[in-house]
């Protein structure tokens, strides 16, 4: 029986023990620590910056810092920009230390989100230049402007209206990294096609003219290579943008975020994208991702990012591609990535330093050079055009008149994915006609942004 | 496990204590978690905010349309899924059991196969196979004669694309477990039957069938809760397009949850979908269930 007993014991003192270890195990994996919940801090560093930080120390005496760089996007080509903007703060500080991190679109809001919400977020990190607003309602985004000073040297070096598609209720929020859409055509397919490689269309009709004559069937009559790239679903409002810059329309929405979707301008803008699939000059079936352009699939795009050149210098050459200056009196569609500070970054004077160097010129020369960005910085557009000016000369002379959806739209998530997306998609597929698909879209945003004003 | 009692009536804590570790994760990843969705349901929480707004997200689900079409997208697919792979993974079980089958052992391994690839590597395949310029689908069609087509981007064609995928996917695994099961089914009963002159089909429907209700019954529900959870597919193959023609519940629920941050709503359609899969869980249980194999306790 005292054999039993003692079995018994070693047994229950396993198990407590096994509980315990697993508990333990399990804190230690999911938890932040008191100390880092405590001080509320960005929680960036690693163990190994953090003992780096505890033992080092830089040349100046500077106590050794490790800052987060977060970065939405994917490929080499980002690697390469957010390794090299590590770089260069690293070689203007020997005492910070960035660790840099770059995450695909698909997953960075809602990463940042969940940062945000433990916090664990970076003390530098991108944000999509339209999910801005999103991001300043979180509270955690730093005055730049504030930041930086009035005697910063990017307030005379950053085209006017590039400042302001950052600025929301009168708050600067970051330099632009900026994504353009140039009016791009495929020299050799125009020479296939029997047209000048060197002359582009300059007008709405020659554009469906053009597009007429470049468009390629296959034997079942289907749209091989389209005249000109639409995107009918996912993010069509990016095509439609486009093509309501060319009907003279210039936003979205107006001040208080209501939608000019009903304007006649946007909707002869939404029935001349639809007359690219009426025409059968764009199978709406294949002619649906952005990167049509960038394979092949299309003569012509206004909705290919510059930040595809270095793709389609790969795939298709810059020989065969041709880049319009200021397209149609002069306006074209600009997005891209801001970047922005963590205004609870506990090392905020060298997140401020890592700033300045990453916006600066070498910073802006860098997106240019690595990521195709259109550098937001008049002092690094040569750096950038110099790549291929006959390519990038064109882009950069695009950026001071370019044009971004209207101001930063706290409702823009309704827009997108709850009104205009599904609306146009419906449009396209022949399910409603145009004025219906955009009152449709009215509808639907006006019925969200109740919603979220509920709700808030 | 049994439960040892001490003479003074007091429960062992072994038992409790052995078992704790596994019951922590469980709580800590399922069972909180669970509580916690069923919590935001009635708020309107986005990550940022969260307010208590009742019955409001259950409201909303009445008159969101893309909700209805994920529903019956969902439905549909599960039926024709579980199914199709019920009858097949039977008949093909059936088949391969046959003595004179040769190289039942090599046609089973290749069609159990799908069931253990990773859902987005199956999707990459499937979507080459689908590919209305270089897949090999169309390319076969041609071959006979006849035009290809955009198989995932119609909005007749996608979802029944995805059943087909999904039976592919399946039928392994079921014809696996009816293999099993009609190993057990003893010899004698056939060679009785077949001594009072019954045919082959007839002591398949007479003798396997109904012996392998229990059987059938496990896969029913284990399909169906599978099916209804279906999402890697849609996310990688159609995006929920086009027109909505292929989104499901568990779609639905990432978009509202990770794209729109709609939090609260998400919690709500998955609740839904709980008790969805609970609802039907219990009719098979009541009807399908005969013969009291599988207790619900």
């Amino acid at each position: 029986m005292k054999k039993e007993g003692g079995v018994g014991m070693k047994k229950k003192v396993i198990a407590v023990l096994m509980s315990g270890m697993m508990l333990v195990s399990l804190l230690a994996g999911c938890g932040t620590s008191n100390e880092q919940a405590a001080e509320g801090q960005s929680g960036s560093k690693t163990a190994d910056a953090q003992t780096e930080k505890d033992s080092g120390s830089g040349d100046g005496g500077q106590e050794e810092v490790t800052l987060t760089l977060w970065w939405p996007g994917s490929g080499d080509a980002y690697e390469e920009l957010v390794n090299g903007l590590a770089d260069l703060v690293e070689a203007e500080y020997d005492w910070i230390k960035i660790d840099p991190l770059v995450i695909p679109w698909s997953d960075y809001d809602a990463k940042m989100n969940v940062a945000f919400s433990g916090g664990t977020a970076p003390d530098l990190f991108g944000v999509g230049l339209n999910t801005l607003p999103n991001y300043v309602q979180t509270g955690n985004l730093a005055d730049m402007r504030e930041e930086l000073g009035d005697d910063w040297d990017g307030w005379d070096d950053i085209p006017e209206n590039i400042q302001e598609y950052t600025t929301y209720d009168d708050v600067w929020y970051g330099v632009l990294m900026c994504d353009l859409r140039p009016f791009m055509w495929r020299k050799d397919l125009f020479e296939k096609a029997g047209l000048d490689p060197d002359t582009p269309p300059t007008t709405k009709e020659e554009l469906m003219e053009y597009a007429e004559k470049l468009t390629e069937y296959n034997d079942d009559g289907k749209v091989e290579v389209a005249g000109f790239q639409i995107q009918t679903s996912g993010f069509s409002d990016q095509t439609l943008f486009s093509a309501m810059l060319m009907c003279g329309i210039a936003d979205f929405w107006d001040d208080n975020y209501d939608l000019t979707l009903l304007e006649p301008e946007v909707i002869e803008a939404a029935e001349y994208c639809k007359a690219f699939v009426d025409n059968g000059l764009c199978d709406y079936s294949e002619g649906i991702a952005t990167t049509s352009f960038t394979e092949g699939l299309a003569a012509m795009t206004l909705n290919t990012a510059c930040n595809e050149l270095g793709n389609l210098k790969e795939t298709i050459g810059f020989d065969n591609i041709g880049v319009s200056e200021p397209f149609m009196d002069g306006v074209n569609f600009v997005g891209g990535t801001i970047v922005c500070a963590n205004k609870n970054s506990k090392n905020m004077e060298a997140a401020m330093l890592a700033y300045e160097v990453i916006a600066g010129t070498k910073g802006c020369e860098l997106a240019g050079t690595t990521a195709g960005f259109c550098p937001p910085r008049e002092s690094a557009l040569e750096a950038y055009v110099a790549q291929a000016p006959e390519i990038y000369g064109p882009i950069a002379e695009i950026l001071p008149k370019a044009k971004t959806y209207g101001p930063l739209n706290p409702y823009f998530a309704d827009f997108r994915q709850g009104a205009i997306m599904d609306s146009m998609e419906q449009v396209y597929y022949g399910k409603v006609e145009v004025k219906e698909g955009l009152e449709n879209a009215v509808e639907a945003y006006n019925r969200l942004r109740e919603e979220r004003d509920a709700n808030n | 496990m049994q439960i040892t009692k001490r003479s003074s009536g007091k429960q062992s804590l072994s038992p409790y204590l052995y078992i704790a570790p596994a019951f922590f994760v469980y709580a800590v990843f399922i069972l909180v978690p669970l509580l916690c969705a069923i919590v935001f349901s009635f708020t309107n929480y986005n990550i940022q905010n969260m307010k208590f707004t009742g019955l409001a997200n259950y409201a909303r689900m009445l008159s969101d349309t893309k909700f209805h079409q994920a529903l019956l997208n969902t439905l549909l697919y599960s039926f024709f899924v579980v199914a199709v792979n019920l009858v097949l993974g039977l008949l093909l079980a059936a088949v391969l059991g046959q003595r004179w089958f040769k190289g039942s052992a090599f046609c089973r391994s290749i069609l159990y196969i799908p069931y253990i690839v990773s859902p987005i590597a199956a999707s990459m395949i499937w979507l080459y196979l689908y590919d209305s310029k270089v897949g090999v689908i169309n390319m076969i069609i041609k071959g006979l004669g006849f035009s290809g087509k955009s198989w995932l981007l119609d909005e007749k064609t996608a979802l029944p694309c995805l059943i087909v995928m999904g039976i592919w996917q399946g039928v392994g695994y079921c014809m696996v477990v009816y293999f099993s099961a009609l190993k057990n089914i003893p010899d004698y009963l056939y060679e009785a039957a077949r001594i009072d002159g019954a045919s082959a089909v007839t002591q398949f429907f007479k003798i396997s069938v109904p012996l392998l209700s229990s059987t059938t019954f496990f896969l029913l529900v284990m399909t169906m809760i599978s099916s209804f959870q279906v999402f890697a597919q849609i996310m990688v193959m159609t995006g929920g397009g086009p027109l909505g023609s292929t989104t499901t519940i568990a779609h639905q629920i990432y978009e509202n949850a990770f794209v729109k941050y709609s939090m609260g709503y998400a919690s709500s359609q998955a609740v839904v979908l709980f008790v969805i899969v609970l609802i039907f869980t219990l009719i098979f249980f009541k009807y399908g269930n005969k013969e009291g194999d599988v207790e619900l306790d």
